[in-house]
This record gives structure tokens, C-alpha cells and sequence, in this order.
């Protein structure tokens, strides 16, 4: 045998990988050989000293962090697709009638060109003439305690319409916050960071637009109808706050305070 | 009452169920934050890459091959983050090798908390290559097959990498063992 073999046979010795004959070949060896017990017996040292290590407890937030990290990158993937969807149909929409107007019977094509000429100018004079005021800003406002049942405010701003319930489960322990809006909007939900950790969130779903998280607020900007559901835990004593603001100029606010 | 299987839980998670993918991080954040840990001996910095190799496996767990197991494929982003941390900080160091603080065993310390000091010293002096075969293989208890699939690497070459780790490191803690107080370059 020669010493590299005799060293194979050693380290596959510690790692028990050895078969009933190549255990009897290497006490053979052994017995013959005193460097080679030495080097076994110093490699089961350092097997025995590398095993003996302990392992350390990863940090207590880590878990809630990873948790966290998943559900914002699930919503914001959902809206992703959900907004590559809408423009798939938004083309599809203005297209159809285009289209049939286009390629249909000539009579047809020249009396839409013309009714659809009239329209336009109609329109055109409405606008110069007749300027729409700017949208004004109009606030609602609700707060709420929150004990073992759930609360429901409607949201009635120009812009969004729509509701935000809150319902607390386990005595307080978790919140679920659902809300549904029927247009664009940017909906804040704050909380106090220093009482709920971003491992706190438990659960964060959005049909609307992108998911933002960030130190304290969770940020939905939905680009038309939508539904979210965010689920805290941790919110026993403080407070949470629903910010809505509609793209034409509405904004709603509701506090929550959970005991 | 059985243990839901790693393979059950990632099926639902693809199935859109993330609370699948919670279990699946708490049954195996331990093992990773470790195994990142002992690769990169800093433990924010591990607790950060097990952070990524979660998010990275959930992102990809669509190309995830189930003739494997799910473990091995986890510990193979790890094994690779926690590269990518390590050559990131060399690079940030501008350095030939990192700089790592070796944190001083206190006085108090008794013989199997320096012993474990010696040994983390030891494993950051090896190269990553050899680092992580030993880790793979006598800190997470993995065969040599599984090692082949962690690190996709034919198993004689996992065979050979360990013993000549085994032995390097054998050599590293003879020499002199690695003194306290000691602040050491390795990669």
C-alpha cells in the first residue's frame, strides 16, 4: 500500500466510509507503521475538535425579517403581473374599435371618421371654453378603539370609494387592516417602528400597485381598483394610522388604537 | 403526528402558500445562519446572507430540481453568498485577504470556548475551497455525496479537498495555534 492509499484510508476511516475489508487492511498498516497511527490519531483530534463546536442561535428577528421580506416581494410580483395585465387589455380596449372602424365597409370608415371629427371639436370647445375647476380637496377622518371587534369605515373621497376595516384577533395580538378602493390611489399604513418591528408583519397582499416597506410605513400605490390586506402582530397597545390620498385629490384618514 | 416533508411545503409554496415557506425557514435558518456563519465568522454578515439565500431560493424556487433535496439546494446559495460576501469585502478592503478581527477570548473563558475560539481562527487561515468542505462535512454532518451537490463538484474531488483540509488545517492548529488577541489575514 502505498502512503497516499494509507492516507485515503485514514480520512475515509474518520467519515466511517470504509468497508469491513478496508478496515482490516488499514489495522494492518497501522500496525506497522507508527507515523501513520500518529497521523490517524491527530486527524480524529482535529474530527473530534471540529465537531465539538456548538451551534449558535441565529438572531430572534431573523425568521419575521425573511418572513417580512417574502411578503412584500410576493405583492409587489402580484401587482407586477396584474399591472402587465391591465395593459395588455387597455390595448386590447382602445384597439377593437379602432379597428373595426379601420378596416370596415368604406361608408362606414368615412361617416365614423367624420361623426368622430365632430365629437372631438365638441369636446375641444367644452374645454377651452369651459374649464373643468381643479379638483378640490376633500378629507374624511375616522378613529377608532379597537377591543375585540372589528371597526369599518367607508371611504367616500373624490377618487375612492371604497372601505377599511380593521379587525383585531387574539385579544389584540394581531390586527388585519382590509381595504378596497375602487380607483388610484396611494394608501399609507403607519405605525410606531419602535413598538412593531418589521417582523411584525405578518402578511402583506395587494391586487393594486407596488409595495413599499419602509421604516414605519407600508406604501400601496395602486394604479386603479384594488384590494389589500396587511395582517400585524405585535400592535397591542399603539397605534396605526390609514392614510389614503386619491390621484384626484381626495384623502381619507382613519387612526386606529388597539388595546 | 408526521413532519410535513421539505418537498411537501415547497410544492405549496408554488402553489402561492407562503406560509409553507415560513416553516421551511424555520426549520432550516438555523442551519444556514451557521453554516454562513462559520464561513464568514461575522455574525450581522450571516445573519444577512441567510437572509438573501432565503429570499433568493423563494424567488427561484420554481427552477428548483425536486430530484434533489431541498437542503442541498439551499446550502448551495449559501456556500455561494457567503463567497460573494467574502470576495465583496475583499474587494471593498482592497486587500489581498480580508482582515478579520479576531475577537479576544476572555480570561473567564472556559477550555471549550477557546477551544471553539482556536478552531474559528483556524477555519478562516484555510481557503474558502477547503473552509468549505470542512464546514459542509464535520459542522453540518453532510455526506460526501451531499457535498458533491452543495458545491457541484464530482465526489472524488470532494474527497480529496477534504482530506488535503483536514490536513491543512491539522498543520494550522500544530504549528502554534493561532495565539488570542491574534488579528490574522485570511480570504
Amino acid at each position: 500500500m502505498t502512503a497516499e492509499e494509507l492516507r485515503e484510508l485514514i480520512n475515509r476511516e474518520i467519515d466511517g466510509d470504509l468497508s469491513p475489508s478496508e478496515k482490516r487492511q488499514l489495522a494492518q498498516a497501522l500496525r506497522r507503521n507508527p507515523r501513520a497511527r500518529l497521523l490517524q490519531s491527530e486527524l480524529k483530534n482535529v474530527a473530534s475538535a471540529l465537531a465539538s463546536v456548538r451551534s449558535v442561535d441565529p438572531p430572534v428577528h431573523m425568521a419575521g425579517r425573511i418572513g417580512a421580506e417574502i411578503r412584500a416581494r410576493a405583492a409587489a410580483s402580484a401587482s407586477v403581473t396584474a399591472h402587465a395585465r391591465a395593459a395588455v387589455d387597455r390595448r386590447a380596449s382602445w384597439w377593437e374599435p379602432v379597428r373595426s372602424v379601420v378596416l370596415g365597409p368604406s361608408a362606414v370608415r368615412y361617416g365614423s371618421v367624420f361623426a368622430g371629427g365632430l365629437v372631438a371639436g365638441a369636446l375641444l370647445f367644452m374645454l377651452l371654453v369651459h374649464p373643468q375647476p381643479a379638483p378640490s380637496v376633500s378629507g374624511a377622518a375616522a378613529t377608532g378603539t379597537l377591543l375585540s371587534q372589528s371597526e369599518s369605515y367607508p371611504v367616500n373621497v373624490p377618487g375612492a370609494q371604497g372601505t377599511v376595516t380593521a379587525v383585531p384577533t387574539e385579544n389584540g395580538k394581531e390586527l388585519t387592516f382590509r381595504l378596497s378602493c375602487t380607483s388610484a390611489t396611494t394608501t399609507k399604513f403607519s405605525y410606531d417602528p419602535s413598538r412593531v418591528k418589521l417582523e411584525n408583519l405578518r402578511e402583506i397582499q395587494s391586487t393594486g400597485g407596488p409595495v413599499a416597506v419602509n421604516d414605519g410605513v407600508v406604501q400601496i400605490t395602486g394604479t386603479g381598483a384594488q384590494r389589500c390586506t396587511l395582517l400585524f402582530s405585535g400592535v397591542r397597545d399603539s397605534k396605526v394610522s390609514v392614510q389614503i390620498a386619491s390621484t384626484a385629490g381626495g384623502s381619507f384618514h382613519a387612526e386606529f388604537q388597539v388595546h | 403526528m408526521t413532519e410535513t416533508s421539505d418537498e411537501d411545503l415547497v410544492r405549496q409554496c408554488r402553489a402561492g402558500e407562503l406560509r409553507a415557506f415560513d416553516a421551511l425557514v424555520e426549520r432550516h435558518q438555523r442551519t444556514v445562519f451557521n453554516l454562513a456563519l462559520r464561513m464568514v465568522r461575522n455574525g450581522d454578515d450571516a445573519a444577512d446572507i441567510a437572509q438573501t439565500v432565503f429570499v433568493k431560493a423563494y424567488e427561484n424556487l420554481e427552477r428548483f430540481d425536486p430530484q434533489y433535496k431541498f437542503f442541498s439546494w439551499l446550502y448551495r446559495i449559501a456556500v455561494n453568498e457567503s463567497l460573494n460576501a467574502l470576495e465583496q469585502k475583499k474587494r471593498f478592503e482592497g486587500l489581498d485577504g480580508v482582515e478579520i478581527a479576531v475577537e479576544p477570548a476572555d480570561e473567564k473563558d472556559d477550555e471549550a470556548l477557546r477551544q471553539e475560539h482556536r478552531i474559528q481562527v483556524g477555519l478562516m487561515l484555510l481557503s474558502v475551497d477547503q473552509r468549505a468542505v470542512i464546514i459542509l462535512k464535520h459542522m453540518q454532518g453532510l455526506s460526501y455525496r451531499e457535498i458533491a451537490q452543495v458545491l457541484d463538484l464530482p465526489e472524488k474531488t470532494v474527497k480529496s479537498r477534504l482530506f488535503s483540509a483536514r490536513q491543512a488545517f491539522k498543520d494550522i492548529l500544530k504549528r502554534k495555534g493561532p495565539r488570542r488577541n491574534d488579528r490574522r489575514r485570511a480570504s
